[in-house]
Order: C-alpha cells, then structure tokens, then sequence
C-alpha cells in the first residue's frame, strides 16, 4: 500500500520536483523525495504523505490543515504532521491552491496511519 | 569533520532561546548545539508542545491562583508563564533547575533518517558514553525508553523535535532538580508513556544534582563526545553570539513586517 490519507485538494498552477511518476488509468501518480505524493485529475491534485512516511513517523496526535483559498509554491511548506513528540513539515509537490482538506483529520488525526 | 557550533546561552530565558532555536533551525543551513543552564534566572515557565490542549494540560486554576497570589514585585521574578513552543511532544515545568540542551541539524549531517524515532536513537548514542564518564554510581544506567531519557526506571529528560526537509531540532529540557509543589501546575497527561504506569510525576521523575558532580562537568564532557564526531566551534555565554542572533531575529522588512515570525509564543492564561 502507497498512499495513506490524503491531506489537501489542490488546483495545480505548476509541478516540480517529482522523483518518481506513473500513471494509473487516467491518473498520473507523482512522489516527492521527502515522501509526499500528488494524484493528478486534470488540473486538480489531492495530496498527501506515504505510509512508508505515515509508519516512520508514529502514532499522529495532530494536523495542521492549510486554509481553504491559501496557495503555495511547491516545494512550500503549507503544513504539518505532529506524532507523539515530533512536528514534520509537509511540502507542496506543486503550485497551487488550496481548494479542499481532509477536515477528519482535525477531530481524528490517528486515521493517517 | 562537519562543523558544528556549541553556544552557551547561560542567562537566556526559555522564551527567547526558543525563538532563536526556531531561526536557527529555518533560517540557516549550519549545525547548533545549544547548551543553557540558567540558575539565575527565577522564572518558572510551563512549556507546551506545538499542538498542545492547555486545558487539558495545565491546571490553569492553580497557575492563576499562584500568580495572583504575588506581589507587583514579585510578579516580574516569578510569575508563571505558558510557553506553545514550535515542536511537538508534551508538557514540561522548566525554571532555574533545567539543563536545556538542543540540537539544531541537517540531518544530512547527523548519520540517522529524519524521522522521530531514528533522531531519538542517534542522540542516545551520543549521550550514553557522556552519562557513563559523569555519573557517580555505576548503577545508574542511563537510555532511551520510548521517547523519554531515563537513569533506570525514572526520566530525567524530556524531548521534543521539528523535522523539516532537509533539518530537524532535537531538543530536551533535563532535569537538574525539581520543585514538587509546582508540579502540581500539570495534568496527568492522557497519553503517556508504558514505563510510566499511573505513578504521578513525583515518582516518575529524578533530578540530575544528587548523580553528577555539577551542570559544568556534563558540559565538557558532553563537548569532549561531540568533539569526537564534530568539527567544533565553542561559543561561551559571554561571546556575544546571543546578541547577534537576537539582532536577527527583530529585523524587518522596508514595510515595517518582521522578516521571521516564530509559531514559538507566550500563551494566555485566561
């Protein structure tokens, strides 16, 4: 299993900084070297972090969603995941806005991993 | 050798030393270790990871009733304050007995995977040979258990990190001593570690005073371990590097907007 769950919705004004692409069907799948991924409709990607980061990371007590309507270049900061002592940053694999989040993650951050 | 900077900041309050560690840790691309071990400074903070539920946390009752119950001039010198610092991890009561000690890395430069748990591991071998040479009693055994430092079955030190791209801050708040009456200003934490059981803090934590000569000799032996793996450049409290980092962290743009704006701030206590 690849994917955990996702974190945000994004409307992607450009990529970079992929390391690995595939395309699964009519979705192109992209990773980044600090264990986000981007699953790319169009131009709508919903993001998140991989279960290989999900499992290093431990048990996640905390989400910090970024706001509806910010945007953020990529390789950006736009959040981040805190596990029992540490927060890791989470980075934009693109640029863009923000058009959804995962709002179960703020009552129940565990379900990332 | 990388290179590595080791800065006393002896006299410089928990507050500030957060918000420098934050610049530092996004700010710059160098290695840190900052040692600070303050007794002067009477001042006792209740320090809260980034994410932490105050109510929850703190007894902000008996925070309140201790603060109101000083003098206007007693207020500046020991006034409780609450601290959200930039990391994750718990809550900790810091004041004139707390050895702070923190890694500011790349972790290119660190020889572990910036995750939590390898950065934990990375530091205990770091520590382990440091608390072998200045413990009094070879029946102290210092480790790593779960998140926690601890000399047997009871912590000494508590730790908390910020993990970025390509840095993390390992930091930890040890105990020197500790004031049992002000424990009282904590919750028991929901969560808490499995060595813990259900023992209140009193039982679960030990200072460091009574096993090691003093806070100096776990300063040098502490930079004689780090000399071993690093290119070291000693900072003293005294060098003025504090002042300089100070300076950086108040400049702003030809708007008037602070150029760096740390999540590291002082809570509210109503």
């Amino acid at each position: 299993r690849m994917f955990t769950t996702t974190v945000a919705k994004i409307a992607i004004v450009k990529a970079v900084g992929q390391i690995k692409s595939f395309r699964l069907l009519s979705t192109t799948i992209k990773f980044t070297a600090s264990h986000e991924y981007i699953k790319i409709q169009g131009n709508v990607g919903t993001v998140g972090i991989t279960d290989h980061a999900a499992g290093l990371l431990g048990d996640v007590v905390f989400v910090d969603l970024p706001a509806v309507g910010a945007r953020f270049a990529a390789g950006e900061s736009f959040g981040s995941v805190e596990s029992v002592k540490a927060a890791s940053d989470v980075y934009s694999p693109v640029s863009g806005e923000i058009l959804e989040v995962n709002a179960a993650l703020e009552a129940n951050p565990g379900i990332v991993n | 050798l990388k290179p590595l900077s080791f800065i006393n900041l002896r006299g410089v309050s928990i507050y500030k030393q957060l918000k420098i560690e934050e610049f530092l840790l996004r700010n710059t691309t160098e290695n840190y270790l900052i040692f600070n071990y303050s007794p002067n400074i009477s001042r006792t903070n209740i320090v809260m990871g980034f994410s932490g539920k105050r109510d929850e946390l703190v007894n902000v009752d008996a925070v309140k009733l201790f603060n109101n119950s000083l003098s206007k001039d007693e207020m500046e010198l020991r006034k409780v304050s609450l601290i959200r610092r930039y990391t994750g991890g718990g809550t900790v009561m810091v004041d004139n007995a707390t050895v702070f000690v923190s890694f500011i890395m790349n972790s290119a430069d660190s020889s572990c995977q910036p995750y939590p748990r390898d950065i934990m591991s990375w530091t205990e071998t770091l520590y382990k040979p440091v608390f072998k040479k200045i413990l009094h009693s070879s029946n102290n055994n210092f480790s790593l258990r779960e998140h926690d430092y601890v000399l047997d079955e009871k912590k000494i030190g508590g730790n908390a990190q910020t993990i970025t791209k390509n840095r993390f801050t390992h930091h930890t708040s040890f105990l020197w001593n500790f004031n049992a009456e002000k424990m009282s200003f904590l919750q028991m934490p929901k969560k808490r570690p499995a060595y813990r059981g259900d023992r209140p803090h009193t039982d679960f934590i030990t200072g460091l005073h009574d096993k090691i000569s003093s806070v100096d000799v776990f300063e040098k032996e502490l930079h004689e371990e780090i000399q071993r793996h690093y290119q070291v450049t000693y900072h003293p409290h005294n060098s003025g590097i504090y002042e300089q980092y100070l300076e950086q962290l108040q400049l702003v743009d030809s708007n008037g907007k602070a150029l760096f704006t740390p999540r590291t701030v002082i809570e509210s206590l109503d």
